[in-house]
């Protein structure tokens, strides 16, 4: 019966190298567990060969593939037998059994099938399968990945088949080692694949970015302002092409040197926005005086803009100039244009007010009544001239952004006192009733001219637009409803003739006059307003009204507790003589 | 009166306000001189020294203000009431006079012309010199 030795182990090195080259021809895109359950069986010969896959969710096999098993032998042992539907009812494996499988891998399993069922399973019927079957030994080997089961395969010997233990566990261990390659493999090209979308990705973010920067160099290279890029000590590493048209230095005239190079060092404001950017890290922004290289001067409004790191040291700074002479000489021009129109205007102005003054005043003789009625007219007439010029002359210089605020610690009630002294002639000629009321409070900083200029129009408009006996009401106050942030309320209320609805949305425009009051009273610029309005939201306050036709008006200006913003001028507003 | 007369120097190029303020001034008790631009103000002013002088700003030849510096350096110049009277509502010529004028002249006003009307004028001008 047995066969000599060396036929056997002849017989079986020749299926071990097949095994070996089948199993290294593995192809990863198939079905792995048909693949390696074919190849087993068809290498081990007579015998059944079971390939079960682990769940990892459920603790339990499920039977992928069956190779070597008859219709009948199929009927007898799995489905009628032991396991009516070993493809969909699942094989719980308990924990230790996993451990087992994990850990030995290859199992020679003691009491063939009713070992392979774990003793689940009647050893009455096992006994009578493995006599159908004609099996006469079983193995069970775990296929395992990173210390977790995937599966197992389950071999079951058959009478006849001449095998040797040492090679059906050399066949099943080659078996384990193709299926650990083919997981690597898997895990290999899944992990490829996603390195290629990512670097497909980063490609395409890649791209966009240099398109963008591409679109940026091309920007800063061919704007008109002079950019530069310097080292955290201010030191030029890049300059654009306007950079030696505006200075008339070259590129390598000026790599490595500061743009403090071409700055006017005479200019009091010479290298100031350096020292603070490198104190306050912020982007900063200043006119100062530089000079090209063939010595002629010129204005710029010159930014730096800190790059900073995550402990907020400056790596680099973008410096941007521009030439602002020619828009400071125009601005200058209309500016002088505006003081020596309104210095013209005002000569003959004044001959008009002084000569009448002396008719009036009985210089040249006496006059008669209607004489008298008469030339007081054109007075007043010319007297509405020369407000107008006034008003004229602070707008022009609100729309060219010539005028400044000066902050300065101001008392704010004594400022509406004395413009309540200064109208005080006009109430009393009126009847008027005035009623103040202020809170005590502390200076504020504010620009008084502005803020004289601010009371002027709004007390002298009650004054003028409230029918004679009327009422105005004046109040300081602390803004209740302003929390966090403290603000002053200052109310300038009257019970006069009021501004129609329809025309309260053009109360701030310029040369507004509603319509209710053009014929009631001539006075009147129709600028006041505008004035105010102006100012307020160039100093951080508001101004609000509200006003009903034959009841009155109410104007509310709020004014923040910390004061107004100081702002850089060439001209101030001035406060005319009511 | 009873007072020594005063004399106010009007200095101003413009004819027509300096005779109607003249005539107005010589009504009110003063005794009036007349130049019709910075050079002959300054020359007047300090041939005749003045009581007051109310100097325009804005004059061919010298202006105002280079009346005021001029009459600074000298020794009864740095001393003379000043009134500056223009017609240039511009608070910096203003803040600019304070400052060349600096403490010992009497400039305190800087008026601008058409806001005032005559009579206001001479109150300022009695004002200055202590005559109210």
């Amino acid at each position: 019966m047995d066969q000599e030795p060396e036929e056997l182990l002849y017989h079986d090195m020749t299926v071990l190298s097949e095994a070996a080259i089948g199993f290294v021809e593995l192809d990863y895109k198939s079905d792995i567990y048909k693949y390696i359950g074919e190849n087993l069986h068809k290498l081990l010969g007579d015998s059944i060969v079971i390939i079960n896959e682990f769940i990892q969710s459920e603790q339990a096999t499920i039977t992928k593939h069956i190779f070597g098993v008859s219709e009948t032998v199929d009927r007898v042992l799995f489905r009628t037998l032991i396991r009516p539907n070993p493809f969909k009812s699942s094989f719980p494996i308990s924990v230790s059994a996993q451990r087992n499988l994990i850990s030995k891998r290859l199992i020679k399993v003691q009491d063939g099938l009713f070992g392979i069922g774990q003793g689940r399973f009647p050893r009455v019927l096992t006994k009578v399968a493995e006599l159908s079957a004609s099996i006469t030994g079983a193995y069970t080997l775990g296929f395992s990945w990173k210390g977790q089961l995937f599966g197992n395969a389950v071999v079951l010997l058959r009478h006849g088949n001449k095998l040797r233990e040492k090679s059906i566990e050399a066949f099943l261990h080659q078996a384990a080692v193709a299926l650990q390659r083919h997981r690597t493999e898997l895990e290999l090209r899944k992990a490829h694949a996603e390195l290629e979308i990512k670097v497909e990705e980063r490609t395409a973010d890649l791209k966009e970015a240099m398109r963008d920067l591409e679109k940026f160099k091309l920007a800063v290279e061919n704007a008109s302002d002079l950019i530069v890029i310097t080292d955290a000590g201010s030191n030029i590493i890049y300059a654009n092409d306007a950079t030696s048209t505006m200075t008339g230095y070259l590129n390598k005239e000026i790599i490595g040197k500061t743009p403090l190079f071409w700055g006017d060092k005479s200019d009091p404001e010479h290298g100031k926005i350096w020292d603070t950017v490198r104190r306050t890290r912020k982007y900063a922004i200043k006119e100062v005086r530089n000079i090209r290289k063939n010595s002629q001067g010129y204005i710029a409004e010159t930014q730096v803009a800190p790059v900073l790191d995550a402990e907020m040291n400056i790596i680099f700074c973008v410096y941007i100039e521009r030439d602002i002479t020619k828009a400071k000489e125009i601005d200058q021009a209309k500016s002088e244009f505006v003081s020596l129109a309104s210095h013209q205007l005002r000569a003959p102005l004044t001959s008009v007010n002084w000569y009448t003054e002396a008719i009036l005043n009985g210089d040249t003789g006496k006059i008669n009544d209607e004489q008298k009625k008469y030339i007081s007219e054109i007075s007043e007439a010319n007297h509405r001239m020369i407000k107008l010029v006034s008003s004229l002359l602070n707008v022009s210089r609100i729309d060219m952004g010539t005028f400044m605020i000066e902050p300065e610690p101001c008392d704010l009630i004594e400022i509406v006192k004395s413009v309540v002294l200064e109208l005080r002639p006009k109430i009393t000629e009126k009847k008027l009733e005035v009623e103040e009321n202020y809170i005590k409070i502390n200076k504020v900083m504010i620009d008084p001219n502005l803020t004289r200029i601010i009371f002027q129009n709004l007390i002298s408009n009650a004054v003028k637009y409230t029918q004679e006996g009327g009422k105005i009401y004046i109040a300081v106050e602390i803004k209740k409803d302003s929390q966090p942030r403290k603000s002053l309320l200052i109310t300038v209320k009257d019970n006069g003739f009021g501004i129609p609805k329809n025309q309260q949305d053009k109360v701030f425009t310029k040369l507004f006059r509603a319509d209710n009051i053009k014929e009631k009273v001539s006075e009147g610029t129709g600028l006041g307003l505008y004035i105010v309005k102006s100012i307020l939201d160039h100093s951080g306050g508001e101004i609000k009204f509200y006003s009903k036709q034959h009841k009155g008006t109410a104007f509310f200006v709020t004014l923040p507790f910390s004061g107004m913003p100081k702002k850089s001028g060439s001209r101030e507003l001035s406060a005319t003589k009511l | 009166m009873g007072e020594e007369t005063k004399t106010i120097l009007i200095v101003d190029d413009e004819k027509p306000l300096r005779d109607v303020l003249s005539k107005h001034l010589r009504k009110e008790g003063f005794m009036t001189e007349e130049a019709k631009d910075g050079a002959e103000g300054l020359k007047k002013a300090l041939e005749t020294h003045p009581d007051l002088i109310l100097l325009d700003v804005m004059m061919p030849k010298l202006d105002g203000l280079g009346v005021l510096k001029e009459l600074k350096k000298d020794k009864w110049g740095q001393y003379v009431s000043v009134i500056m009277l223009t017609n240039i509502g511009d608070p910096i010529k203003a803040a600019e006079v304070t400052e060349i004028a600096d403490t010992n002249m009497g400039i305190s006003d800087y008026l601008v012309k058409s806001d005032w009307k005559m009579d206001e004028v001479v109150q300022k001008v009695k004002q200055k010199l202590e005559l109210i």
